[in-house]
């Protein structure tokens, strides 16, 4: 039987792996002058400073809640918590289903030590975050209560993160399993989101704070709320929790126990999980359809599918709407809302094109043009989405962002999609730089100012015109890309 | 069909293909044989536009753009995929873009490999040998005049090449043509009309199997030949002294 640190140090091999294959996925496959050895480095240097970046984030959220104790910002608090673990870590899971232990059948390695090893590599992908919340957060609640709630800001953290991998662990699952390994079409995409969040680091650090700043700013508004339904949110998760930590109550305690208790199912559920990971064979003799349909219907039935399959791809998807909604319930004007919003658009429709960027497309017949349209069509669907979404939001709540802004934006949207994928491309074949974060920030500004400027227009003086003008300029620039062969 | 010019591929600094020319006629299999690294891919690649060149390619006398593309099956010799398709997804979307209007032909290419056990599973789960058999039939299913291939056989079980080779002969007896590369002597010998040897980047000798013999003086198969060609049947021998002492 070998030790635990031996097993841990085996585990580490396949965590190594995992990231390898992050990392190749993320990047542009070229032939790099890097030896093996000096990228394996980068690469082990690279998945801890994201783990120690990552739990700066986590530090920083924990800063917040300490500044105003209440049981609103602990629920908040634990609800992001629970949210970002989630959102952070699907990705490695996904490449977690795809590894394949039985490998280690060929070396003298029991079954319950492949087991071990198994669960000791999926630990690997969390351990430092998860070490650093379960630390932090405790000492934060110090600030301002006993030693006991110290205690049970433990018990609240681990269950928001056993709550978190549970989720992540089902949806690794159901991407792995119905289809979808983040594989070669996708590497565009993945490499956008690897680009997003650490090649953006900074950015998103400044966004991330803003963000929750505002955010603990007008939770206060939820107070009366809390007050009317208290008994309700004593009985659910993520207030039950705040309220163990600052006031627990009878029902409070109870809820949690009961949380406790499903979280221990919840470690059950996942250990079952990542010990009968095994690549099924199965075989199905089935009877073959085909559907023929036109080439734009056949490209965008394609698309259609790579993004419902690929976890990064589909919160490329969801951040437009999800940004809209943001900006716009944290009192944002409507024009910066649909700025900030088109910035994803733009981000989701260029990752798009990079999934075409090594695909079998450039051997059919079909012109850049074709593709360009392609991805605009569904880049201006997700703006569709989007707006759909706010509109929602303003029928709901009252006060929203202007419908004649959404309006007077529809002309142009499509053209400027169009014309950022066409400069995206360029970068791409001749400078290849497309893709590094400068490539990114410089599309993404590109686009908010082609997309800002009409509309900022259109408030000057003669502003019809002259932003008739330029989206004119910009609708004539899309068409002559449009027909590029 | 295919005429070939001067063609000359570099990567930086690297020259891949050096000034090659050579065409391929219509009711002819023309392969491109030649050791790891000599420049097949990179020719072959060039032809579908998928890496910067200089020279002429023609196909029919025009030059390769959209339109020429449906006149073309090309099978790469990397996958170009997209695992997150089930085989059968994936021929949707190329006949598709190929604007095809029956799909007999492509069922019946399905039954040939044998693919429609897979009908269900993403192509990141296959197998090796079964990848190639979806790259092979997204070539062959709009019955192009032209076959492009890169080492096709690669990976793929006897009956399925036999199919293949079968097929490739049907092709041309029809007026197809085809060119593909291999760096296996034997498959060139048994299956080429025309072969050229390449080197380095150059074309050493050209021809039929019994005009090379001619050209390289040597009787015997395919192997000797294109090893003196090479100019490696001296670094073999050299090997094989060392390895004996
Ligand atoms: N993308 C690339 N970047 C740099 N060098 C390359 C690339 N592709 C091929 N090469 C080099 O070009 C030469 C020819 O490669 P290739 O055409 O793939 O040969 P073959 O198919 O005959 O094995 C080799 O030396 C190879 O290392
Ligand atoms: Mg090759």
């Amino acid at each position: 039987m070998r030790s635990l640190s031996e097993l841990w140090k085996i585990s580490g091999i396949f965590y190594q792996n995992m990231a390898f294959q992050a990392f190749i996925d993320a990047r542009r496959s070229g032939r790099s002058a890097a030896t093996m050895e000096a990228l394996t480095n980068r690469i082990k240097t690279n998945t801890v400073l994201n783990k120690i970046f990552l739990s700066m984030l986590f530090i920083i959220m924990a800063m917040y809640t300490a500044m105003q104790p209440s049981v609103l910002t602990y629920a908040a608090y634990l609800l992001l918590l629970t949210f970002l673990f989630a959102l952070f870590f699907l990705q490695m899971v996904t490449y977690f289903f795809q590894i394949d232990f039985t490998s280690l059948r060929i070396y003298p390695v029991s079954r319950e030590e492949e087991q071990k090893i198994a669960l000791l590599t999926f630990i690997r992908i969390f351990d430092i975050p998860l070490a650093a919340n379960l630390l932090v957060f405790p000492v934060v609640v110090l600030f301002s209560a006993p030693w006991y709630s110290a205690f049970l800001a433990i018990i609240a953290v681990l269950v928001s993160e056993i709550l978190a991998i549970v989720l992540v662990t089902y949806l690794g699952k159901v991407f792995y399993t119905k289809l979808s390994t983040p594989a070669s079409g996708l590497k565009g995409a993945v490499r956008f989101l690897y680009q997003l969040i650490w090649g953006l680091a900074f950015f998103m650090i400044y966004a991330f704070m803003m963000w929750l700043r505002v955010i603990y700013a007008k939770i206060n508004h939820f107070a009366p709320l809390l007050q009317r339904y208290s008994l309700l949110f004593q009985c659910i998760y993520p207030t039950n929790m705040a309220y163990l930590i600052i006031n627990p109550t009878p029902v409070s305690v109870a809820s949690s126990l009961l949380m406790v208790l499903l979280t221990i199912l919840g470690i059950k559920w996942i250990l079952k999980n990542i010990s009968s990971i095994k690549i099924t064979g199965e075989m199905h003799t089935g009877q073959i359809s085909i559907k023929i349909s036109t080439p734009m219907r056949g490209m965008l039935r394609k698309d259609f599918r790579i993004i419902t399959r690929s976890p990064a791809l589909t919160m490329l998807l969801l951040f437009p709407p999800i940004q809209g909604l943001l900006m716009q319930s944290l009192g944002n004007s409507s024009y910066f809302a649909l700025v900030m919003l088109f910035t994803f658009i733009i981000i989701f429709s260029y990752s798009l094109l990079g999934s075409e960027a090594r695909s079998i497309t450039r051997t059919l017949p079909v012109t850049r043009g074709f593709i360009y349209l392609s991805k605009a069509i569904l880049g201006f669907i997700d703006y569709i989405i989007a707006l759909t979404v706010l509109t929602l939001y303003t029928i709901f709540f009252g006060t929203g962002i202007s419908q004649s802004l959404i309006l007077l934006s529809l002309p142009t949207t499509f053209a400027v999609i169009i014309i950022v994928l066409r400069v995206g491309d360029l970068l791409n074949i001749t400078k290849n730089i497309a893709m590094s974060s400068y490539g990114v920030a410089l599309l993404m500004i590109l686009g908010d100012v082609l997309f800002a400027v009409p509309l900022a227009l259109y408030s000057q003086q003669y502003g019809v015109f002259v932003c008739a003008a330029a989206m004119a300029a910009e609708i004539i620039i899309a068409l002559h890309i449009i027909k590029m062969q | 069909m295919l005429s070939i010019s001067n063609l000359t591929v570099k990567y930086g600094t690297v020259v891949a293909v050096d000034g090659i020319s050579f065409t391929v006629k219509k009711g002819e299999i023309f392969g491109i044989l030649g050791p790891n690294g000599a420049g097949k891919s990179s020719t072959l690649k060039s032809i579908m536009g998928l890496v910067e060149h200089s020279g002429n390619i023609t196909l029919n006398g025009k030059k390769i753009g959209v339109p020429e593309k449906n006149l073309i099956g090309y099978v790469p010799e990397e996958f170009m995929l997209i695992d997150v398709l089930t085989p059968m997804e994936y021929f949707e979307f190329v006949a598709s873009l190929r604007r095809m209007k029956n799909e007999e032909r492509l069922a019946r290419l399905i039954y040939a490999f044998e693919l429609e056990k897979h009908a269900t599973k993403p192509i990141s789960a296959l197998s090796m040998g079964t990848k190639q058999k979806v790259q092979i039939i997204a070539a062959l299913m709009h019955d192009p005049p032209l076959l492009i291939m890169d080492e096709p056989l690669n990976g793929l079980d006897a009956k399925s090449s036999r199919i293949l080779k079968e097929l490739l002969k049907v092709h041309t007896e029809k007026g197809g043509a085809v060119l593909f590369s291999t760096h296996i002597m034997e498959i060139a010998e048994k299956l080429c009309d025309k072969i050229a040897v390449i080197n380095k980047g150059k074309i050493v000798a050209e021809g039929t199997v019994e005009e090379l013999r001619t050209q390289a003086q040597v009787s015997g198969d395919l192997e000797d030949i294109f090893l003196k060609l090479t100019g490696e049947d001296e670094y073999i021998q050299g090997v094989v002294n060392a390895l004996s002492k």
